[in-house]
């Protein structure tokens, strides 16, 4: 279970999060909307471990774990997985080596042996073949002269393969056209399972169309001013950011 | 750096024009060594080099065999050792197409009248070795040029002088390979003389892997026909001091080039790379490319000097160069320079240094991978981009091979999915 309790986070002295309370149990599907600026992706790079943030209060659990002192890579093992919103270029690393070392990475974590050639192939085009990608996104590098749909279905293969207990998804469906928003839909709705824990950082309900959340929060500058059921976002999708704010600064 | 006496005592070699030699002699004494100075030796000094004593080269038996060598040689292969050529581990395609030692003087030594650097009137006095190719018809497996420098037990110089010509129409894959195993100081020059007849086509990769302690100077001279293309790969692995120069003049109409560089400083090493293009004639294009990464206390140089004539309308210039330093103490300079004298042109410049990519190291770390695999990846990353440029995979993987070797990577670390991927068997 994550556990974020009254979490503040600040970038050069500039107060991003500003008292962040968040629990998501294994099974659960959490949507965090929010206007631009409100602290969203701060919120989805502070739990993977970007250290240019300060976490200046509260905490942040995993699994009983602080993950505060962890590095990137020790939150990868306990689980966690990063879907970036901008997924980086990696010019001369190709994208199996990216996919195997990563999958052996975490293998050699829970003390298994690294995995064979000719399974992680047969493994990795069952995935792919899920997420309607061809061979030669193998061999090509890291998301290099991918387009932004390419680069997210990327990401997605990346999540299917590594398995994570804790999908953060940081608008992956920026970017997408229909089809496309389908196909990585259903890859994330493959990956729901009663063990598995995913939080939706999103602008609008379109995704969550495809991806029902048991829990919609909304952010607004750095702080949570309403929670409720996946009907909340239709209410967000017709009225706007704007009477919610209001209602939070009139309590 | 070379007395008088000890050019006076110098076996002169069987065939060399001897007056030319002592022209070159007193050219090069009347020059004065470059210094800090001079533009073109603006961040290399030659102080140390200058009060260094080489004795000649002398053809001692060398015992090194082609397994000392890692790569994989096709057939066809010139392989010179401490400056002189060694018949046993040559294999040359046909005879009537080279012309080695005293045969190619007389086609050698007519490029000498233009010998105005202070490194390449060195070569003309010292010469110890040359070959003439003249490829008049295009293969499919490239040629390699082994320039080999083996154990000596001392201070040792070798100056070799090469010409490659490249009939009209005619495609020609060359692979230099410029190797150092020897353990003390030695200065050597390599002067390389290239011409590309009319829709002639030459691809070049030098390899260089100079002894460490070693001082290398190498010149590449390229002269451009109309609807010639010549593409170098340079590949530099570093020493005490590696220089390469590569000039190129690209003469006729719709003459190319594309001249990429790689330089892989560690340690005390200084590469410092000189390319100077030249645009005489409209139509012509030029690009060029340079890597360098800089480690420990290393430095790596690049200055790039292309002139687009008036007569040149119609010309496209690209020119770049990314760096990256791995340390504080590391250095790097990047100087890549336009002079245009005509404004129908289309030219492109840039020049970068930097750090590793925080934002990739970040982005491989939250997939799993610990800061130091995650680094060597992107280090690999950065050079091996740059050789996704050669067509011949093998060379590409060999070339990989050797990066691996040099930067101390991980061995497990880059695994065979770099390979070209095998369709057959993986499907």
């Amino acid at each position: 279970m994550l556990i974020i309790n009254k979490l503040q986070v600040s970038i050069q002295n500039k107060a991003i999060l500003k008292g962040i309370d968040l629990k998501i149990k294994p099974g659960e599907v959490h949507a965090i909307m929010g206007p631009n600026g409100s602290g969203k992706s701060t919120l989805a790079n502070v739990l993977s471990g970007r250290e240019e943030y300060d976490i200046t209060a509260g905490t942040l659990h995993y699994q009983g774990v602080d993950l505060a002192p962890l590095t990137p890579d020790e939150r990868a093992h306990l689980g966690l997985f990063l879907s970036f919103q901008y997924p980086v270029e990696i010019p001369g690393v190709s994208n199996l080596y990216l996919l195997k070392s990563a999958l052996n990475a975490k293998r050699k974590h829970q003390g298994l042996d690294e995995i064979d050639a000719i399974d992680f192939l047969s493994v990795v085009r069952e995935k792919m073949k899920l997420l309607q990608m061809d061979d030669s996104y193998l061999y090509r590098d890291v998301n290099t002269g991918f387009s932004g749909g390419e680069k997210k279905r990327n990401e997605i293969l990346q999540l299917l393969l590594l398995e994570p207990s804790l999908c953060i998804l940081d608008e992956t469906d920026s970017g997408l056209d229909i089809d496309a928003l389908r196909i990585v839909a259903k890859g994330i709705n493959l990956m729901r399972n009663e063990n598995r824990s995913i939080l939706l950082i999103t602008h609008y309900q379109r995704l969550l169309d495809y991806i029902k959340p048991d829990v919609v929060h909304v952010l607004s500058d750095g702080k949570m001013i309403a929670e409720g059921d996946y009907q909340l976002a239709a209410v967000l999708e017709a009225e706007g950011y704007e009477p919610f704010i209001q209602k939070k600064a009139g309590d | 750096m070379i007395p008088q006496s000890l050019f006076d005592n110098c076996a002169v070699l069987p065939g060399w024009d001897k007056h030319l030699r002592l022209e070159a002699w007193k050219n090069w004494r009347s020059m004065a060594t470059p210094t800090i100075r001079d533009e073109a030796w603006k961040y290399t000094s030659l102080a140390r080099l200058e009060k260094m004593v080489f004795s000649p080269s002398t053809p001692a038996p060398s015992t090194l065999t082609l397994n000392d060598i890692p790569l994989t040689f096709p057939e066809n292969r010139f392989c010179f050792i401490n400056g002189v050529f060694n018949q046993r581990l040559s294999a040359p395609l046909t005879a009537d197409t080279y012309l080695l030692s005293q045969r190619a003087w007389p086609k050698i030594a007519t490029q000498y009248q233009t010998a105005q650097s202070y490194f390449e009137r060195l070569n003309a006095a010292m010469l110890n070795d040359g070959l003439y190719l003249d490829i008049q018809n295009t293969t499919n497996t490239p040629l390699y040029l082994m320039l080999l420098e083996d154990k000596t037990g001392g201070l040792s110089q070798h100056h070799l002088r090469h010409r490659i010509r490249v009939h009209a129409g005619v495609k020609s894959d060359i692979v230099i390979v410029d190797l150092g195993l020897a353990d003390s100081s030695s200065l050597t020059t390599h002067v390389i003389d290239i011409e590309l007849a009319e829709g002639a086509t030459l691809n070049c990769t030098h390899l260089k892997k100079a002894s460490a302690p070693g001082y290398a100077i190498r010149q590449t001279h390229a002269h451009l026909a109309k609807n010639s293309r010549f593409t170098h790969f340079n590949v530099d692995f570093g020493a005490k001091l590696s220089r390469n120069e590569i000039v190129v003049l690209l003469q006729e109409n719709n003459a190319s080039c594309q001249l990429n560089g790689l330089a892989l400083a560690r340690g005390q090493d200084h590469i410092d790379n000189q390319t100077q293009i030249t645009h005489l004639a409209p139509s012509t294009q030029s690009l060029a490319h340079y890597r360098g990464m800089s480690d420990d206390k290393a430095c790596h140089i690049f200055h790039g000097h292309v002139l687009v004539d008036a007569n040149a309308p119609d010309s496209i210039v690209n020119q770049q160069s990314k760096n990256i330093l791995l340390t504080s103490k590391a250095q790097v300079y990047a100087e890549p320079q336009l002079e245009i004298y005509n404004k129908n042109i289309q030219c492109v410049h840039g020049a970068t240094v930097g750090d590793i990519d925080e934002e990739a190291l970040f982005y491989l770390r939250s997939r799993g991978l610990s800061n130091e695999i995650a680094r060597q990846l992107l280090i690999f990353g950065f050079a091996r981009s740059l050789l996704e440029t050669l067509d011949d995979n093998t060379l590409q993987n060999e070339l990989a091979e050797w990066i691996k070797t040099h930067l101390a990577l991980d061995s497990e670390l880059i695994l065979d999915c770099y390979k070209e991927p095998d369709h057959e068997n993986t499907h």
